[in-house]
């Protein structure tokens, strides 16, 4: 009876177990592995084996199996087991060898943990660093910007002081000169006495030389207005027929010198003002009309102030002089060019039509040339000189 | 017969001289001033008909000795020829007087103008 009992209970641990591993199985989504099925069916042959070997001491429940004999059942029994076993068998030996792989990764899971926190303290450290550089660096940039604030203050300063120096210059220059001139002029005159020709000619020398000179140093002092760009042109209501005059009255006794005729012709429609920028038309005026004279060794210098459309007024200033020749027309408002072998004389800087350029473009105009070698040149300035509004400066 | 009187404000006493003997020339009575306080002075006494005026003054600078006398309806008639090596401080003030003279300024230029102010005068 103990038999029995106790063969009952083993087939109830076996089918719990049956039971256990099924439920599991179906949880854990099993059921489809090879190794796991031989367990399931391993198990079952097993529970048959343990239910047959019940039967084996229960006589009377003989009848109700299908086997009969003692024989068939001990047989069944055996195979049962057996079977169960080689199952039971199979199955753990599909299912072993995932156990090391499992430790396996849980192992390299946890290497790979290490790794990727090794990996996180590096990128931090770098983070830190490449932080780091970057505050010095805006650190940096923000002592170049104060750096370079600190230079364009100095630089405006020093643009400051030359304008001032410039400006010094050119009166602590321009008057002393000027007395050289006007007592050279006033000995000319006969102010003083009468000169002797030798004496006059010597004074001639003077003037000749003390106006060149003064030349240059308007001419430098403009060009070093040009460069800083200091200039700055002023548009308002000026007399034409004024600054002519004043331009014939400067340069007329240069030109007497020359034995030149300095003529003039103005528009009879030429209105009693007109607006522009009165310096700036005399520095073009006086230019072109003592270039002439330069250049001219007999006829005349003609200066002509024209019509061309409602808003431009030409101011021309042609010559009988020796002309320039075609390959020179492209540079001569270069500043610094000067005609290959000319002037004869050697005066000048070559910075007079590059000034009258630049006033001519400042004032919105152009201007143009005509020239014949041996006949003469023709500058013609064409500007807006009847509207108000100002110059790009 | 009394010549016009002409003021030359100028502190350059070369350059005073070559002025005053142009105006001279050109018919002018000439007196010369060559500081601002001096000018404002004189002009407050007597009423010229021209005055030549620099910029560059000692103790009161011209353009303030335009200002003031500018003012003045006792010198309305005057003419003021201002003077002065700077363009551009001249164009500053191209619209306040009747004549610019940017130096420098010729002799015989400015004994002509002087001579055409004269005649202009009778």
């Amino acid at each position: 009876m103990t038999d029995v009992v106790l063969e009952s209970l083993r087939a109830l641990v076996i089918a719990i177990i049956l039971l256990f591993f099924w439920h599991m199985g179906r949880q854990e989504g099993l059921v489809r592995q090879k190794g796991f099925r031989y367990i399931i069916i391993g198990l079952a042959f097993v529970f048959l084996g343990s239910l047959v070997d019940i039967t084996d001491t229960l006589p009377q429940l003989n009848k109700f199996i299908i086997l009969g004999t003692t024989l068939y059942q001990s047989i069944i029994e055996k195979l049962g087991y057996l079977t169960g076993l080689v199952l039971l068998g199979f199955g753990f030996r599909n299912w072993i060898p995932l156990f090391p792989a499992l430790m396996h990764a849980e192992e390299a899971q946890k290497r790979q943990n290490e790794r990727l926190e090794q990996l996180v303290a590096e990128r931090t450290a770098e983070l830190s660093e490449a932080n780091r550089q970057l505050q010095q660096e805006v650190e940096e940039r923000k002592q170049a910007q104060e750096a370079l604030a600190i230079a364009h203050e100095q630089a405006m300063t020093v643009n400051r002081l030359k304008s001032q120096f410039l400006a010094n210059v050119s009166h602590d220059l321009r008057t002393p000169l000027n007395a050289v001139l006007g007592y050279s002029e006033m000995l000319r005159e006969g102010i003083y006495g009468t000169l002797s020709d030798e004496q006059q000619e010597a004074n001639n020398k003077i003037i000749d030389s003390t106006t060149h000179l003064l030349d240059m140093i308007n001419n430098l002092l403009d060009q070093a207005e040009i460069e800083s760009e200091t200039i700055s042109l002023k548009c308002s209501p000026f007399k034409p027929a004024e600054l002519i005059d004043t331009t014939i009255l400067t340069l007329g006794p240069r030109a007497e010198a020359r034995h030149l005729k300095l003529s003039c012709q103005i528009d009879p429609n030429l209105p009693d003002t007109l607006n522009g920028d009165l310096y700036a038309l005399r520095r073009i005026l006086t230019n072109l009309v003592s270039n002439a004279i330069k250049f001219t060794d007999q006829g005349e210098v003609a200066v002509s102030i024209l019509r061309c459309d409602e808003a431009h007024w030409s101011i021309q200033v042609a010559d009988t002089g020796r002309g320039i020749p075609p390959q020179a027309l492209e540079y001569i408002f270069e500043p610094f060019r000067r005609i290959d072998g000319a002037p004869i004389d050697g005066s000048g800087a070559g910075l007079g039509l590059s000034i009258v350029k630049h006033l001519v473009t400042l004032m919105k105009g152009d201007i143009s040339t005509k020239s014949h070698l041996g006949q003469g040149s023709t500058f013609t300035a064409r500007l807006p000189l009847n509207t108000t509004q100002e110059f790009a400066a | 017969v009394i010549k016009p009187l002409a003021f030359v404000i100028e502190d350059d006493k070369h350059l005073a001289q070559i002025f005053a003997t142009a105006l001279q020339s050109a018919g002018f009575q000439s007196e010369v001033i060559h500081d601002g306080a001096r000018a404002l002075e004189r002009l407050a006494a007597v009423e010229p008909v021209v005055v030549l005026l620099d910029l560059h003054l000692p103790k009161v600078m011209g353009r303030d000795v335009l200002r003031a006398t500018r003012q003045d309806d006792r010198l309305a008639n005057t003419k003021f020829i201002l003077t002065t090596a700077d363009p551009q401080m001249a164009k500053t003030l191209e619209n306040d007087v009747e004549i610019v003279l940017i130096k420098p300024i010729s002799f015989t230029q400015l004994r002509d103008l002087a001579a055409r102010l004269r005649h202009a005068l009778g």
